[in-house]
């Protein structure tokens, strides 16, 4: 149930009952969380904004403290300071299972002496609704999921897709305000992996509601969330859209751990407004954003530059615009692209991506090639530290 | 080579099946033999018996101070098991639960009263009863048992409490169960093979003890392996070769259903 604020006449809170269910927003403000014993904080400081029906990934290496964030909403660990707020409410002082937060456990954690739909209706019928009820419920969920045909097996009858769906039902099954996955897709094969992505979040828009998900796969952060959330030793590096993280990364980290970077020392060459600015790498000068805050000319610095930036020629042909020289090393086809890596000058090897198409005579190893920085392209400029 | 390997694989498995077949005839020889004897139709525990008959079955069905026995020690039995269970499960819930040395102290503490001798315990308990002005009786009895028996559900308790996924009660909590739903509707299904191996050792481990029973026990409450003892050395009673041939079957029939329905053997080994 919503919690109003004002006093609403019985007809107008029928009204609000009957209308599409409403989502409510999620709000962490400055959460930390230190272990007893612990030198640093698991979780240091980190405040999100989270709107109603959005979907947000918490993404980072594993260590970086998101599953103890996601822990620390869900109400199994109490953290050390900061609030969290869901709708205008603070749910900090609740436990569990008062918190009307869903959980998908990265390992599902379906009860196993249970089948499909009694796991389903757990929610329901620990709060006391009658039989009928929840067996409807139940079975409306499980639809939902596409896994009526299974509801009488048991979790250990089941594929993992096929528990996931279930678990994902149950969770939905009582109405959380919020919805957290773990890791939800983890556990699942590759093949599965992008079907269950594409369902979960069919899912998830159906229902309307807002999800939390947990990740250390970039890719899977950026295929499925409306907004990322990178986190690195307990903190918030950058909260932004999938294609902002991606092509405007924020810090050095977010841009080495999404999506591949090349990163190479140089020093800044020119500053201009705006960020934009040129850097010296390997004595070529390359058009940059400074990222960094406060970069002047002299500058050392690590610039970043993404594999799909960079287009290789033979060094035979004429070239305009900037770019670096070397020799082509290896090409590792990956269906659509093929990456290939160019050992330049001064020792350093660089990877260069580049869509395949049928027609194309691909460059040998052995030959000495010119990366180009494809039009428009800038690097990426980070203090060096 | 592999000649010599050969043989030696055989002389390694031709021991260890030897060993295996002497260690299973020694188990079972004297269980065969006491079943043998109770079908006697002497009067003696010769073996093997001259005529067989069923005479000290019927015997036996008419020994009321057998059945004065076997009523206390089925009684004391059975309120054993259920403390014995209702204090396991909480102390397996506890030390399980918590991970401080606190709790791994009481986990060794709770386990004592296998290493310590229970003759020595049985004394001890009378001596504390007394002190508190306590006569010996069926209450007294109960208590001692108790604290000899409710080793055996912790252990059995606490390994299934071990092998549950933490995840399905933080499951439960966050589907809105309280403590005690969860506690009921996933807990409890869950180790309920492990709690019921552990009252079916307790409650055989409290009918067939004699240390503590032997301090602990006055007329009124004679107990049925004490009784037993005492007849044998009076009077070398056929009727009590007949009492352990239905001991012995009741237990075999006890075990094997405690197979299917919990899993005897594994949690044993669990535990």
């Amino acid at each position: 149930m919503q919690s109003s604020p004002e006093i609403v006449s019985p007809h107008a809170a029928q009204s609000a009952q009957t209308a599409p269910a409403s989502a409510f927003g999620l709000k962490l403000q400055a959460i930390v969380q230190r272990y007893p014993g612990a030198t640093s904080a698991a979780v240091d400081g980190i405040s999100l904004d989270i709107n109603a029906g959005e979907l947000v990934a918490l993404l980072g290496p594993s260590g970086c403290g998101k599953t103890t964030l996601l822990r620390i909403i869900a109400g199994f660990v109490a953290q050390t300071e900061g609030q969290i707020i869901v709708g205008e409410t603070a749910i900090d002082a609740l436990p569990p299972n008062k918190r009307e937060v869903g959980v998908v456990f990265q390992n599902y954690a379906l009860f196993p002496h249970m089948d499909a739909l009694e796991n389903v209706a757990y929610g329901l019928a620990c709060r006391g609704a009658p039989k009928e009820q929840q067996v409807a419920r139940a079975q409306e969920m499980l639809e939902l999921v596409q896994m009526s045909h299974l509801a009488k097996r048991l979790p250990r009858e089941m594929s993992g897709g096929q528990q996931q769906r279930v678990a994902l039902a149950r969770a939905l099954a009582v109405k959380p305000r919020i919805l957290l996955l773990d890791e939800p897709f983890a556990a699942l094969d590759k093949s599965l992996r992008l079907d269950m992505q594409i369902e979960v979040k069919r899912i998830q828009r159906l229902a309307g509601i807002t999800c939390l998900m947990v990740t250390h796969d970039q890719e899977e952060a950026q295929s499925m969330a409306d907004r990322v959330a990178v986190i690195h030793q307990g903190r918030l590096e950058q909260y932004a859209s999938p294609n902002e993280i991606y092509d405007f990364p924020r810090t050095l980290f977010v841009n080495q751990f999404v999506g591949n970077a090349n990163s190479l020392k140089g020093t800044v060459a020119s500053t201009a407004e705006n960020q934009v600015g040129t850097v010296l790498v390997a004595g070529v000068s390359l058009p940059a954003r400074l990222v960094s805050p406060s970069l002047k000319v002299g500058d050392s610095v690590w610039v970043c530059i993404r594999p799909e930036q960079l287009e290789l020629r033979a060094a035979t042909e004429r070239i305009e615009g900037p770019g670096l020289k070397g020799v082509l090393t290896l090409s590792l086809p990956q269906g659509p692209q093929v990456i290939q890596e160019v050992q330049l000058g001064d020792g350093a090897a660089i990877k260069v991506a580049q869509a395949r198409a049928s027609n194309q005579t691909m460059l040998s190893s052995g030959t000495a090639v010119f990366a180009q920085l494809r039009d428009g392209s800038f690097c990426q400029a980070y203090a060096y530290v | 080579m592999a000649h010599q390997k050969d043989f030696s694989t055989i002389l390694f498995r031709g021991t260890l099946g030897f060993l295996a077949a002497l260690t299973v005839v020694l188990l079972i020889a004297p269980t065969a033999v006491v079943l043998i004897v109770s079908f006697t139709d002497g009067y003696s525990l010769k073996f093997p018996p001259v005529s067989y008959s069923t005479r000290w079955y019927v015997e036996l069905w008419n020994a009321s101070h057998l059945h004065f026995a076997a009523m206390n020690s089925i009684q004391v039995g059975l309120a054993t098991t259920l403390l014995s269970v209702v204090f396991g499960v909480l102390a397996s819930l506890a030390i399980v639960g918590s991970k401080s040395r606190a709790a791994r102290t009481l986990d060794s503490l709770f386990m004592s009263p296998l290493v310590l001798p229970a003759l020595a315990f049985g004394f001890a308990a009378l001596m504390t009863f007394s002190a508190v002005g306590w006569a010996v009786s069926i209450t007294t009895l109960i208590i001692g048992h108790t604290a000899v028996c409710v080793p055996y559900v912790i252990r059995t308790t606490s390994a299934a409490l071990a092998q549950m996924d933490p995840a399905l009660l933080e499951s439960s909590a966050s589907l809105g169960a309280s403590r005690w739903y969860s506690f009921r509707f996933v807990t409890l299904p869950l180790i309920r093979p492990g709690v019921m191996a552990g009252a079916f050792i307790a409650f055989m481990s409290s009918f067939d003890n004699v240390p503590v029973s032997l301090f602990l026990r006055d007329a009124r409450t004679d107990m049925l392996p004490i009784r037993m003892w005492q007849d044998l050395e009076g009077k070398l009673d056929v009727t009590i070769a007949a009492l352990s041939g239905v001991i012995i079957i009741f237990t075999l029939v006890m075990m094997i259903v405690m197979e299917r329905v919990a899993g005897l053997s594994r949690r044993l080994r669990q535990g």
